[in-house]
């Protein structure tokens, strides 16, 4: 019989493995803290927004600049991994393509810098009051 | 487990790239062109910033010219790994969709709404260089990731150009519509290409060619792919039942858009359409009795003949004259498809043609709308009442250029539409009732183009302002330019025919 | 086809072709066009004389006939009426190639002259056109193979002469002349028509050929008096055309027109072809009808004769003398002389046109005189028409020598072998009628030749009149006395004359002056053998019968020498044989009346002559105070027999109360009916109307009404909603693989 676990074996083992770390993390912490729930603090945590309640809300439109600058990176990196498995065979031609490829990138982050599209401005907490919008205000000025 | 692929492999590859390189120029151009604009943009400030940016677009895409010339002394053929052709096909597109770039600058130039309404330009010029570059990868490529990749850079740069105008609830809604409808459609084409993946485990056109000749195929997923790939292109060329979105969008857009969308945008889904149906979808000795025993004539018949007269007869109703145009390049989407429709060399031939003409055409009929719509803020038929004497040039030219859409003689339009039916013809008499209804419905777009200069000429202005409006100097001179080419053309359209015959010849064709 | 059809194709054609260019284009062109009618006339000329060289002279055979037709409407299967199918086609035997010939001679000859007479007249080109379209609907008359077709180009000839007639319609006159003429011949028409569809009720076609055919084989369903009806309705046409007692009142008046038009329809073509539809018709008549068809003859070349002698008017003298001409045709083929009268309708025209063109000359020179009593003396200033003039009055008068004396004797002969035949008594009165009436002609053309060209020029007798178009004439000219205006005619309007004289003399017609039965055209021109009598008489019990049972009107009287006629048709010198007794008999006995013919009538010509004489040359007797003396006679001639009041008394007055009883009636009572009904009709109407102007209006707008609403429908599908589209987009998606779905399972 063969005493060696198979590849599946292996997932299975770091598998519970994980359970165990994450359960004993969350045990851990059951024992020793203090317990004066109110409201609020049972509310599940959503990033500061209302958990419940209607899905029409107006997120802050700069959230998704945001995100996606960070996406853009995010992607930049997944083509930069494989390049950098085998960079050392590619030579110096593949180190300036890659260097082009970021160089497009940064370019972007930097106009949208300069733009001040990464200035996060307050919207003004008075909205009832102004019939235009002024997020729109806000949105000019950063035009 | 993934293998790293050995240093003499790796080392192939990037020859093979290196060496693509080469065949790329125009495109690298076009690329750095995009990135100067916007370090230009970035760097700019002060009044006159929007004239300058546009000026360099101006020149830059003039600039490119000269690569694309470069390139007809090359060897038609694939390069990175079949993702991407060269060919005299495609230098015609490069020119055409450059020169396309150039045209919706111009008229941007001359857009006052433009000054009112938007305070960043940098973005938009940037913009219409990278769609330019999409529509040239479009019409380049031959590799459905390459495509798809070339359509959405072309549909996203479409998107925000749409929706420029960000106060006018219009733009933005055309914006937003264009960006779901096309959403879907790429949606659509996208699960086309994966079936035909899936049945060939290939994703350049030409293998796919022969792995489906040689492997034959499932009929009913081959049905359902290549539909699917028509959702895509159809969206692209606007004809019937994927135009939708254009009449909205058309509408909504600024007008050097809508004239850029309409030419461009539609030319490029005609590359593709062409390219892909003639090369990927096999065919046997004779058109239509192709090995796969589908019949693609009939989806294309189909479409063709519903986009002349859905495009048609829709546009009598219209009241607005960008929107009038818009339905009027659904149908000139089915008259394009006629010359699909024939499947040879001289069809091939009349649609380039045919797009040549309807660039000159519809190009300086909008730069005119643009025009007038400085002038008068409006863009109704009601409005344009009695402007043929207030502004007359303007007025002759836009008849010129409406005759031409129409196809009468002695335009450039009449020697297109002359073209598409006298292809059409030559292949016997199963096509002879598709000319007519060509015939026919373009009797029935006399009715609508001729309400414009109905309007101009004969009615009177509802206001009894007689003042001239002058719409300048350069201005007039353009119209005159152009009014004077398009009856050139139509005269003496022999190198027009000429460059589009010699350009009809695609890599990797086998149809004949 | 045969090549003769196609030129008489040609022919027929040609005419019409001028009419087209000339009515269209005569003011664009030079001379107004002229030069083309009369060039396309003398190619039509040209063509008959072929056609008549081939038929005539080189078959010379009296059975000669070529036929062509076609289909021109089939009705199919009608309810009521059974097939129809008209046709319309062409037959060319030796008739139809000498009437051909005779049309577009004196057609060609008409439109020549005319260049010189209707010179500088305001509608000058009109006139050509309208002689064309004159000589094509007389083509169609002469070529038609069936009576529809000649019903049709009967009812052109109609409307052309109409036109011609009028062709001065400003003169009220004239207007009034062409109004009398269209009615006149309406009537005769109406008769026609009728005759026609009793024809057609019984078989079904139009054709003579296959109407004789039947007829020959018993078919005719009906009685024998619906036959006799047939006939004598047929004849009524004739009667119109032929302007014959009773209809003849609208030719004298016609001579409104120009003078050659007078030449051309009165003389030669419009009159001759009423003689010719009875030629044509010839074989059906019956018996009884021809008695009817002898006697109108008869008694209308009696009573013209008598008019013609106290007229003035030169053209006056010459429509009566026509009318009397045609009363002779008429009586020859009442009587069965069917080649004679053929024969007196070919040497008439062509004599009788011939006369009218040189009153015609006359008129011109005289300044459009008319007049005879103003005339005289002209011999010396006219030669060339003096000489014409004589040499077709002698031939109108039958003269020895002539073409006229031929012709009217073989009908004279005709007349006498049939009151034999018929056992004299009351049929003695047409051969009668002929010789008196021959003695007239005689008289009345020598008084006009001497009131004309003898004696001394009578112009300055005429009263003046102050708007007299003469004397302005003579005035303008700065002539002072009238001899000096008197010139012959230019060598355009003489020529015709020479040549239509030179056609009347016998020569042309036969070597043997005093028989025309000896030269072609005798034997060219055959009497047929009738349809109709053969079945009476075929067989012998019947005919008993019919002998025995006379009164009931079954067939027609047994005549005495029966046996003797049968047996000489055997050997009948002209080698032609009858098998009709009826017909062989008349026949036998007019070739016996041939001599006795000859010399009662050249008695009776020379009788006139010396009256003409006595009257107006040697003023033995003064022909006023003659007049005078048997007043009431000379008022009854002069006043044409009072016929025109007559029928003003009866028939227009009569027409006119009843036609004002019938406006009263309209007014009073149908009125009240029709106010009555009035809200409903007029509702009936309106939505009648409006379903008119509906369906009108649809039909011609309906392709931009269609492509309207359709875009009206389709622009729904653009409904602005994104999620709409992109269901729209499915769908067809979705129907596009359905369709393929389909074809591949399928």
């Amino acid at each position: 019989m063969d005493q060696t676990l198979s590849e599946f074996g292996n997932v299975f083992v770091f598998f519970l493995l994980g359970v165990v770390f994450v359960a004993g993390g969350y045990l851990t912490a059951r024992m020793l803290r203090p317990s004066r729930p109110n409201p609020v603090k049972t509310s599940t945590y959503e990033c500061g927004e209302e958990a419940v309640g209607s899905a029409w809300v107006k997120f802050n439109i700069r959230f998704y600049v945001v995100a996606l600058i960070f996406i853009i990176f995010d992607v930049e990196v997944v083509f930069l991994f494989p390049w950098a498995t085998v960079f050392r065979q590619l030579g110096s031609f593949a180190l300036v393509e890659a260097l082009v490829f970021a160089g497009i990138l940064i370019l972007g982050l930097v106009y949208a810098w300069v733009k001040g599209d990464l200035d996060w401005v307050r919207p003004t907490p008075s909205v009832p009051k102004m019939p235009e919008m002024p997020a729109s205000k806000s949105t000019s000025q950063r035009d | 487990m993934f293998e790293l692929p050995s240093g003499a492999e790796i080392q192939s590859i990037i020859s093979i790239l290196k060496s693509g390189l080469g065949f790329f120029i125009p495109e690298i151009y076009l690329s750095i062109l995009f990135m100067g604009l916007i370090i230009l943009d970035l760097a700019l400030k002060g009044r006159n910033k929007s004239g300058i940016l546009g000026w360099a677009t101006l020149i830059g895409l003039g600039g490119s010219f000269y690569f694309i010339a470069q390139q007809h002394a090359m060897q038609a053929g694939e390069h990175f790994f079949g993702m991407y052709v060269l060919d005299e096909y495609a230098i015609f597109f490069k020119y055409f969709f450059v020169a396309s770039g150039m045209f919706a600058v111009v008229a941007t130039l001359a857009d006052r709404k433009f000054d009112a309404e938007v305070k960043s330009i940098g973005e938009y010029y940037a913009l219409v260089v990278a769609m330019v570059i999409g529509m040239v990868m479009m019409a380049a490529a031959s590799d459905l990731l390459m495509i798809f990749l070339a359509m959405e850079l072309v549909s996203l740069s479409a998107y925000i150009l749409s929706g420029y105008f960000k106060r006018d609830a219009r733009s933005s809604e055309a914006a937003l519509k264009y960006l779901v409808y096309g959403a879907v459609s790429s949606g659509l084409m996208l699960y086309g290409f994966s079936l035909i993946y899936g049945m060939t485990a290939e994703t350049n056109i030409l293998k796919i060619s022969m792995e489906l000749a040689d492997h034959g195929y499932d009929p009913l997923v081959m049905i359902l792919a290549t539909l699917l790939i028509m959702a895509g292109f159809g969206y692209k060329i606007g004809a019937f039942p994927f135009h939708f979105w254009s009449p909205d969008v058309y509408e909504g857009a600024p007008t050097p858009i809508t004239a850029y969308l309409s030419v461009a945008s539609k030319a490029a889904g005609f590359a593709l359409l062409l390219r892909f149906f003639y090369i990927a979808v096999p065919h046997g000795v004779s058109p239509y009795e192709d090995i796969l025993g589908i019949d693609w004539l009939t989806l294309l018949v189909i479409m063709s003949v519903a986009s002349m007269i859905y495009g048609n007869v829709v546009a009598i109703w219209q009241k607005n004259v960008k929107r009038l145009l818009a339905y009027s390049s659904i149908a000139h989407a089915g008259y394009l498809l006629l010359g699909v429709i024939v499947m040879d060399e001289i069809g091939t031939q009349a649609v380039l043609f045919y797009l040549l003409s309807y660039f000159l055409m519809n190009y300086a009929a909008f730069y005119v709308v643009v025009l007038i719509s400085n002038r008068t803020g409006s863009e109704t038929l009601d409005d344009y009442r009695g402007l043929g004497s207030k502004m007359p040039l303007a007025g002759a030219a836009l008849t010129v250029f409406l005759i031409s859409l129409v196809g009468l003689p002695p335009t450039v339009g009449f020697i297109g539409k002359l073209m598409i039916f006298s292809a059409l013809l030559s292949k016997g008499a199963l096509y002879i009732w598709l000319a007519l209804i060509g015939v026919l419905t373009s009797v029935i777009s006399l009715y609508y183009y001729m309400l414009i200069p109905l309007n101009m000429f004969l009615r009177e202005s509802l206001e009894p302002n007689e003042k001239s409006l002058n719409p300048g100097f350069l201005a007039q001179l353009m119209m005159a330019v152009l009014m004077i080419l398009t009856i050139w053309f139509g005269l003496f359209f022999e190198p027009l025919s000429e460059f589009a015959r010699y350009s009809s010849a695609m890599f990797g064709l086998s149809l004949y | 086809m045969h090549s003769l059809i196609q030129l008489s194709i040609a022919v027929l054609l040609l005419p019409l072709l001028s009419f087209v260019i000339l009515i269209f284009f005569n003011r664009r062109l030079p001379r107004r066009g002229d030069f083309i009618g009369v060039g396309i006339l003398g190619a039509t000329f040209g063509l008959s004389a072929y056609i008549f060289w081939t038929v005539i002279v080189q078959h010379y055979d009296p059975a000669f006939r070529v036929a062509w037709d076609f289909t021109w409407i089939d009705f199919g299967n009608v309810p009521g009426v059974g097939p129809l199918v008209i046709k319309m086609g062409i037959v060319i035997d030796n008739l139809t190639a000498i009437m051909l010939a005779m049309v577009t001679l004196i057609s060609f000859l008409v439109h020549l002259y005319s260049t010189g007479y209707m010179k500088g007249d305001k509608h000058y080109g009109r006139f050509f056109a309208y002689l064309g379209i004159f000589t094509f609907s007389m083509l169609g008359i002469v070529l038609a193979d069936n009576l529809f077709a000649i019903y049709i180009f009967w009812e052109l000839v109609g409307l052309s002469s109409y036109l011609l007639i009028g062709f001065f319609f400003e003169k009220e006159s004239a207007a009034d002349a062409q109004k009398k003429a269209f009615l006149a011949n309406r009537v005769g028409d109406i008769g026609m028509w009728l005759g026609i569809l009793i024809l057609y009720s019984q078989f079904h076609t139009f054709s003579y050929h296959e109407i004789f055919g039947h007829l020959a084989a018993g078919e005719f369903g009906m009685s024998h008096a619906w036959l006799t009806a047939a006939g004598i309705l047929l004849f009524m046409g004739c009667v119109g055309k032929s302007a014959q007692f009773p209809l003849h009142v609208w030719l004298p008046d016609a001579m409104e027109g120009p003078t050659p038009v007078s030449a051309l329809i009165h003389a030669a073509t419009m009159v001759a072809a009423g003689v010719y539809f009875v030629a044509r018709i010839f074989v059906l008549l019956t018996p009884e009808a021809l008695y009817v068809i002898s006697f109108v003859g008869a008694f209308t070349a009696f009573m013209a004769a008598t008019i013609a002698i106290t007229q003035h008017d030169i053209k006056r003298v010459l429509a009566y003398s026509t009318v009397s001409q045609l009363g002779y045709m008429v009586l020859g083929l009442g009587v069965g002389a069917y080649s004679a009268a053929i024969f007196h309708l070919v040497t008439h025209a062509f004599f009788k046109a011939c006369l009218f063109l040189g009153s015609g000359a006359i008129i011109h020179a005289m300044h459009h005189e008319q007049d005879m009593r103003w005339m005289g003396g002209l011999r010396k200033n006219m030669p060339w028409t003096f000489v014409t003039f004589s040499v077709a009055t002698l031939a109108l008068a039958g003269l020895p020598l002539s073409s006229g004396f031929m012709s009217k004797d073989a009908i004279l002969a005709g007349a006498i072998g049939f009151a034999q035949a018929e056992g004299g008594g009351i049929y003695y009165l047409v051969p009668f009628l002929g010789f008196i009436s021959a003695l007239m002609t005689a008289f009345y053309m020598g008084r006009q030749i001497w009131l004309v060209f003898f004696g001394e020029s009578r112009t300055h007798l005429k009263p003046a009149a102050p708007d007299d178009h003469h004397a302005a004439h003579a005035h303008d000219d700065g002539h002072e006395g009238e001899h000096h205006a008197v010139h012959e005619v230019a060598w355009n309007m003489r020529l015709p004359l020479v040549i239509l004289a030179a056609l009347s003399i016998f020569v042309v017609y036969s070597p043997d002056p005093l028989d025309g039965g000896k030269g072609w055209f005798m034997h060219m021109i055959q009497t047929p053998a009738t349809v109709v009598g053969e079945t009476v008489h075929a067989e012998p019990a019947l005919h008993m019968e019919a002998g025995e049972s006379l009164a009931a009107g079954e067939g027609h009287e047994v005549v005495p020498g029966h046996g003797a006629a049968q047996m000489h048709a055997e050997t009948h010198t002209e080698g032609h044989t009858f098998a009709d007794p009826r017909q062989a008999e008349i026949g036998h006995l007019s070739h016996a009346a041939h001599n006795q013919a000859i010399m009662i009538s050249s008695i009776m010509v020379a009788l006139g002559i010396v009256l003409a004489l006595v009257f107006y040359v040697f003023r033995l007797i003064d022909p006023d105070k003659t007049a005078k003396a048997i007043r009431p006679l000379y008022l009854l001639s002069f006043n044409k027999w009072y016929w025109d009041e007559i029928y003003n008394a009866t028939v227009i007055k009569g027409s006119l109360g009843i036609a004002r009883l019938l406006s009263w009636f309209d007014a009073n009572i149908v009125d009240g009916v029709v106010n009555g009904v009035a809200t409903l009709t007029r509702k009936f109407a309106f939505a009648n109307g409006s379903f008119d102007r509906y369906a009108v209006d649809g039909m011609v707008n309906f392709t931009a009404f269609f492509v309207n609403t359709s875009g009206a429908f389709m622009k729904k599908l653009q409904t602005g909603k994104v999620q709409t589209y992109v269901v729209m987009v499915i769908l067809a998606l979705f129907g596009y693989f359905v369709y393929y779905f389909t074809q591949l399972v399928y």
